[in-house]
């Protein structure tokens, strides 16, 4: 019988353009008269000490005519206005019997007021309000087309490519979430006191192994929604029934009622395109997914273009410079000691170790801001930047030592997990003779480190940002949208470029998620704690972490005030007094 | 005739602002938050974001708690008590559900709250910014008693499915804010 009515579920002589639309609108409709009711009931909530006060007069100039009517809107009473016309609006909009004109001044009061409502206040929003405010501005905006008949096709193709959107992005997004590929995602979901106290939440908190099913299951549909648009008609419907059965789920679990109506009038425009098997040939589909798929093609070649510009810089007069260590190059920078007096053949030398996926431009403040009477040598390690050597880091670090040409006593200098690369050799000669100093600098607690890597939790949430990394990098976002590898970094131009490029650079990417699961970690305390003189700097990010590391390595600890894991080294105030401790390290290795 | 070219060009207009819409939209919804605010591009319209509890869903329980007090060192202020807004959870809930938009609201502030700190962005900024004013004022206007001159908020995350001492979670500890309403600091 359903299946009967699904697939016939028109009357003769319908538009089947109208009878999309109405199917659209009128869910719309009474989730709207839902949510105006809803609205109308939590009055205290709007009050000027309530979690949706309105805020948009925050910023305005008082006495502008912009300030006076902000202030309006954030009056308690404004919200149920809006909610009354929305009420009213939304009732016309169910029982005007789909009449165009109507429709759209319906459309536009709801657009309106939703609208208003988002300006007055962010806050306590869901998607359900962003899908009725995409029909009903999209309602409105598509009016404005003098033909009817193109204005209504065109706006259900745009609510239908807006759901299609919905559904796959929500799964696609999925696929970067740890919990979700572990499978835990759900199963944490219904442990919280906001999504786990509907009826349903019960059945699933007593059966993990359903749960995990769901968890696993939820991104595979979303991804896979548009079969909707390959499959024959009826079965493309019979697919939307069971992604309505889903909307309604959720609201039994999680107690999201507002998503079944804001969602399900989508559907209308969904059932819209799968009907008429449009999709392939229309034009509005093609330009956007053209458009996009343009756009990232050029964000991804300016971004590749970028690195190779900073592989050239590396390349030239102020760049880098490389030193076959075994069966390949290492790439260094290496500063001799340029201060009258010292004697370059016996001055100390600073080896410094990068942290996880980070270059030696890290370095530059620290470098910039040290005393000149001693040599200091930054590198990549194997499979970083241009190394090409496989060497492991104490090949790679004698070499570099040696090739210094100064016997000086030795000083390592390690930020992050770096402490690692030189738990690895500090045990071990390096041009004949032990590691004196060594200062770590935010280290990564070797004891700490064993552990996440056994939570499979963590280890999960380390692929995840390497991840994201990589999708970054490989589509070019990193170049325009804000990131924390900018954010806490302030180098000079040319290292800034370079350790923006280098962090996002693929195989850098590559070469940092294979690392973290090589470094040794079982006598990584004994060996550090055998150097004779050890300082540790810690930022303000980790300072509890770093105390307690600081502790179990017997060295000095000191507080960088205000920084962050990066920004320790980052910048230039934060590296002043790294650089301090560094030479304090150097002077007891004399 | 010209009437008509005015009111095609208005639907070229109209199409068009759909169509880069739509584009935008599409763009705005990467798999993770690396984005870009692209709304400056579609004149300010509000873009969809379509990544439901993903890549990671909230999982923490976010609890609001105050305490009171003279706001020096010199006092000894009152234990910390949770003053979280309820969700009465009935079955009504499925189909009618007022009572999320409170709790939904504390927190999408608490969210911009983590993210400003996890920047290490300035104290005062912080101090300065929406989320906090919000916060402060619910607070004020749910504190269990006003005998004191003085108030600290403190916003916590719970996390029912995390083990042993990773369960809880502090965000943010507040200023010493006054219990009246326009008192100044």
């Amino acid at each position: 019988m359903l299946l009967h009515r699904i697939r016939s579920p028109r009357r003769s002589g319908d538009d089947p353009r109208q009878r999309a639309i109405k199917a659209t609108m009128a869910p719309i409709a009474v989730g709207q008269i839902l949510s105006s009711v809803e609205a109308l009931t939590i009055g205290p909530l709007y009050r000027r000490d309530g979690l949706l006060r309105g805020v948009s007069a925050r910023g305005t100039v008082p006495g502008t005519l912009r300030h006076r009517l902000a202030t309006a809107l954030d009056a308690p009473a404004t919200p149920k206005v809006l909610a009354a016309v929305n009420l009213a609006a939304s009732v016309v909009l169910l029982l005007g019997r789909n009449r165009r004109p109507v429709q759209i001044a319906a459309s536009a009061a709801i657009g309106a007021c939703n609208r208003l409502n988002e300006v007055r206040t962010p806050y306590g929003r869901d998607g359900a309000d962003q899908m009725t405010a995409v029909i009903t501005q999209y309602r409105t905006v598509s009016a404005l087309i003098p033909d009817a008949e193109r204005s209504d096709d065109l706006f259900l193709r745009a609510v239908n490519l807006q759901a299609g959107l919905s559904y796959f992005v929500s799964g696609f997004a999925k696929l970067f979430g740890s919990s979700w590929v572990q499978g835990d995602a759900l199963g944490e979901v219904v442990q919280t006191q906001a999504y786990g106290s509907g009826p349903a939440a019960k059945f699933l908190k007593s059966r993990p192994r359903l749960t995990r099913a769901l968890t696993w299951a939820t991104p595979i549909w979303e991804i896979a929604f548009p079969v909707v648009y390959a499959v024959p008609e009826r079965w493309g419907n019979v697919l939307l029934v069971g992604v309505k059965g889903f909307h309604v789920a959720v609201a039994a679990v999680m107690e999201l009622p507002r998503f079944i109506w804001g969602f399900t009038g989508s559907h209308g425009a969904v059932q819209y395109v799968v009907g008429r098997h449009a999709l392939p040939s229309s034009k509005l589909e093609r330009l956007v997914l053209t458009a996009a798929v343009a756009i990232t093609a050029t964000t991804a070649t300016y971004a590749a273009g970028q690195r190779a510009i900073d592989v050239e810089r590396r390349r030239g007069l102020k760049g880098t410079a490389q030193l076959q260590v075994g069966d390949g190059d290492v790439e260094y920078l290496h500063t001799p000691p340029t201060a009258a007096g010292t004697d370059p053949t016996t001055a100390p030398v600073v080896i410094l170790e990068a942290g996880l996926g980070n270059p030696l431009d890290a370095w530059a403040w620290v470098s910039a801001m040290t005393r000149s009477d001693f040599h200091l040598v930054a590198y990549h390690r194997r499979g970083y930047g241009q190394t090409t050597s496989s060497a492991d880091p104490h090949t790679a670090v004698d070499a570099l030592v040696r090739h210094t040409g100064s016997s000086g006593p030795l000083v390592a200098v390690s930020h992050s997990i770096g402490v690692l690369a030189l738990a690895g050799y500090a045990d071990r000669e390096v041009a004949g003779r032990r590691i004196t100093s060594a200062v770590v600098i935010d280290g990564t607690d070797p004891d700490l480190f064993a552990t996440d890597r056994r939570d499979r939790k963590r280890v999960g949430s380390f692929l995840q940002s390497q991840l994201r990394s990589m999708f970054a990098a490989l589509t070019g976002i990193y170049n325009f949208a804000p990131h924390a590898v900018d954010r806490q970094s302030r180098y000079e131009p040319d290292q800034q470029m370079g350790t923006v490029q280098f962090v996002f650079g693929p195989r850098n990417i590559y070469r940092a998620t294979r690392e973290y699961f090589e470094f040794d970690t079982d006598r990584a305390l004994d060996v550090l704690r055998a150097i004779p003189n050890r300082y540790l700097v810690a930022s303000q990010e980790n300072a509890t972490q770093q105390a307690e590391l600081a502790r179990k390595l017997g060295a000095g600890h000191r507080l960088v005030a205000d920084s962050s894991h990066r920004s320790v080294i980052g910048y230039r105030q934060n590296a002043k007094q790294v650089a301090a401790v560094v030479e304090e390290a150097v002077d007891a290795a004399g | 005739m010209p009437l008509d070219k005015v009111r095609g060009a208005i639907g070229a207009v109209a199409a068009g602002a759909l169509t880069a819409h739509l584009i935008a939209t599409t763009l705005f919804n990467t798999p993770d938050s690396f984005n870009l605010d692209l709304r400056r591009y579609v004149g300010g319209w509000t873009l969809p974001g379509w990544r439901f509890f993903a890549p990671n869903p909230g999982v923490q329980n976010v609890h609001l708690l105050v305490r009171t007090g003279d706001g020096d060192t010199t006092g000894t202020p009152s234990e910390w008590q949770d003053i979280t807004p309820t969700i009465g959870h009935h079955i009504t809930n499925v189909v009618f559900h007022p009572r999320s938009r409170g709790p939904k609201a504390l927190f999408d502030a608490m969210q911009q709250l983590s993210v400003m700190k996890a920047n290490y962005s300035r104290f005062d900024w912080i101090v300065s910014s929406t989320p906090y004013e919000l916060v402060t004022d619910a607070a004020r206007a749910l504190l269990p008693m006003r005998t004191d001159e003085r108030f600290q908020f403190l916003l916590v995350n719970f996390f029912p499915s995390a083990v042993g001492d990773q369960r809880v979670q502090p965000i943010l500890v507040s200023e010493w804010e006054h219990v009246r309403p326009g008192g100044r600091n």
